[in-house]
């Protein structure tokens, strides 16, 4: 069975149509990214997902418990942590996870959890008082609370200094291992590249891309190959290599060569090329396409049309 | 169930901030406060009467109907625009509460600041009511006290509604002060407007006033409130707050108790079952 199931969902803020249409699913047992840029409608899935706002049209439902009508029962077997929490300044941090402990009636213990999430020390401290920081870990160690199957975890590394991103990883892998499904809301790639199983990109309301990491690499597939020669490539060479079936793109600067190809042929015959030019071949180095070059893809269109259409490129870089 | 947490776990909140404190001082201050400056000046003039208990009684009331509604207001109208604006809404409800379990506790963590700030003011009024005052009724003091309290959580209703239904602090604070305002303010006027309106001119405040105007005066909750102290501690005589039925006037049955006791039943159950309907369907993210 699914743990979450999207079903044609469409979402309406009087003008603006925040989701459109969106489909998809996340097995059980899964980490699956949820990437996307700012504003592409993440957090409206999410807050649709845990009942905070109603759908225009479509349905979620989680664990085949309808989220408009089932919220409840949804809530009773996930744990949340939401972009934009507020802590009750008044209130403890331990208090604010015995509070999570006493709604879903399980039998965890506020301190064990607070360890678990590394600020023991900040058990007896006011909430409003603590650090960006410490209260993240305070609202992670509250969405572990019972268990939970599913864990909805919008921007969790929002706060957390690099030590923190680490341990929220190990958490996430751990609660994965136990069963946990993991629905790993980000627009920060490294971190969702580091973790995820499979990932879907929404834009504008719209899911672009969805699969494995792997998958959507090979998707891509268009790597590129950085060569260091000792003299700047002359016209004719780069022609050349332009010339050969599977290469996308040339560059030059005075020391290197930056081929995008498609394919290991490709790639070879380039490097051979550049080689019997006599420019003082010196080395090379290949990278295959990041998830980061898969999201600017899916999100702002293969670089070639962004090039050629310069409207594209400026409202990619007003938006960035 | 869950809204014990919330109830259990707001009040802890309310209890620590300054609001809570001082809705809780307020209401100590209009009641004890007044029974006490009374206490004061029997003691500091010897050899004078004491005043009536009804008098007191009648005071205290008076002055409640004007401030009671405010400070229960207050103390109820961030109980869920706060949690939205601040965000804390996101483990209010997403935690497994459900919005009736949420807005139930808040309803009675709320009604429960108001209500015992209020009795423990009461003890004090009690305790110089039946200590110094003179010719005390206990039976009147605790339907005074019960009608009190009633009154007060219906206005807590109002706070609650309202903070529920609208969508920003601002537009909740111009919301009990609107409440204020209609009650205290407007309700006259509708009255003298549809005087005005069906009245020839020159007759219009002429008695008896048709028996429309008495129903929809005593439909305001605070004229209501202040009929009903009116009956319990001055023999339902004249009270400056309230149109006073004259002659022909005293036979409408809107001027008669059970229309004000019924009115702020309906007011004190209805006010937040409104406030919750439009809660449960709202987007609150």
């Amino acid at each position: 069975m699914s743990a979450i199931e999207i079903r044609n969902l469409t979402k309406r803020f009087s003008t603006v149509t925040a989701l459109d249409d969106l489909s998809f699913s996340v097995p059980e047992g899964e980490i699956f990214g949820f990437l996307g840029p700012n504003g592409a409608g993440k957090s409206t899935t999410i807050n649709m997902l845990l009942g905070f706002t109603q759908p225009t049209a479509g349905s979620a439902s989680v664990f085949g418990y309808d989220a408009q009508t089932e919220s409840k029962r949804i809530r009773e077997r996930t744990g949340a942590l939401l972009e934009g929490y507020g802590v009750y300044e008044r209130i403890t941090a331990r208090e604010h996870v015995a509070r999570a402990i006493r709604v879903k009636d399980t039998d965890d213990d506020p301190d064990d959890i607070l360890a678990r999430v590394g600020i023991p020390e900040a058990a007896d401290r006011k909430a409003g008082g603590l650090s960006k920081g410490m209260r993240q870990r305070m609202a992670i160690g509250m969405a572990l609370v019972g268990d939970p199957d599913l864990l909805v975890l919008d921007e969790p590394s929002t706060g957390l200094d690099p030590n923190g991103t680490r341990e929220l990883r190990d958490v996430i892998r751990e609660e994965n291992r136990r069963g946990a499904t993991v629905f790993f809301s980000s627009h920060l790639i490294d971190q969702v590249e580091a973790v995820c199983d499979r990932v879907g990109i929404l834009k504008d309301g719209q899911m672009v891309t969805e699969g494995s990491v792997t998958d959507l690499r090979a998707q891509l597939d268009a790597a590129t190959v950085t060569v260091k020669v000792e003299e700047a490539a002359p016209g004719p060479l780069l022609g050349d290599l332009r010339e050969i079936h599977g290469v996308e793109e040339v560059e030059a600067t005075d020391n290197q060569i930056l081929v995008s190809a498609r394919g290991g042929d490709a790639k070879l015959q380039a490097l051979n090329r550049i080689e019997r030019a006599g420019v003082g071949f010196a080395d090379f180095t290949t990278d295959d396409p990041s998830l980061e070059e898969i999201f600017e893809v899916a999100t702002l269109g293969p670089r070639e049309d962004r090039r050629r259409d310069p409207a594209v490129e400026a409202t990619a870089e007003g938006d960035a | 169930m869950t809204w014990q947490t919330v109830l259990n776990d707001d009040l802890l909140g309310v209890r620590r901030s300054r609001l809570g404190q001082g809705v809780a001082a307020t209401m100590f201050v209009f009641t004890a406060g007044i029974a006490i400056l009374v206490a004061l000046a029997h003691y500091s003039t010897p050899g004078g009467e004491a005043p009536p208990f009804d008098t007191i009684m009648l005071l205290i009331g008076s002055l409640l109907s004007l401030i009671l509604p405010f400070i229960a207001m207050l103390g109820s109208y961030g109980a869920i625009i706060q949690e939205r604006e601040s965000g804390s809404v996101r483990f209010l409800l997403g935690l497994p509460n459900s919005r009736f379990e949420a807005y139930l506790g808040k309803y009675l963590s709320r009604s429960v600041l108001l209500t015992v700030a209020t009795a423990v003011g009461f003890v004090v009024v009690a305790a110089v009511g039946f200590g110094v005052l003179r010719e005390p009724d206990v039976v009147n003091f605790l339907l005074f006290v019960l009608l009190t309290l009633g009154f007060g959580v219906l206005f807590v209703g109002f706070g609650l509604a309202l903070s529920a239904a609208l969508d920003s602090e601002t537009q909740v604070t111009t919301g009990i002060i609107s409440t204020y305002v209609l009650f205290r303010g407007v309700w006259p006027v509708l009255q003298w407007g549809g005087l005005w309106l069906t009245r020839s001119e020159g007759e219009q405040s002429v008695r008896p006033y048709p028996e429309w105007y008495f129903y929809l005066g005593r439909l305001d909750p605070m004229n209501a409130y202040v009929k009903l102290v009116n009956v319990l501690f001055n023999d339902d005589q004249f009270h400056p707050l309230i149109t006073n039925p004259q002659a022909a006037e005293v036979d409408y049955l809107a001027v008669g108790e059970w229309y004000s006791l019924a009115t702020l039943v309906v007011w004190l159950v209805v006010v937040p079952i409104v406030g919750y309907l439009v809660f449960d369907r709202k987007d609150v993210l």
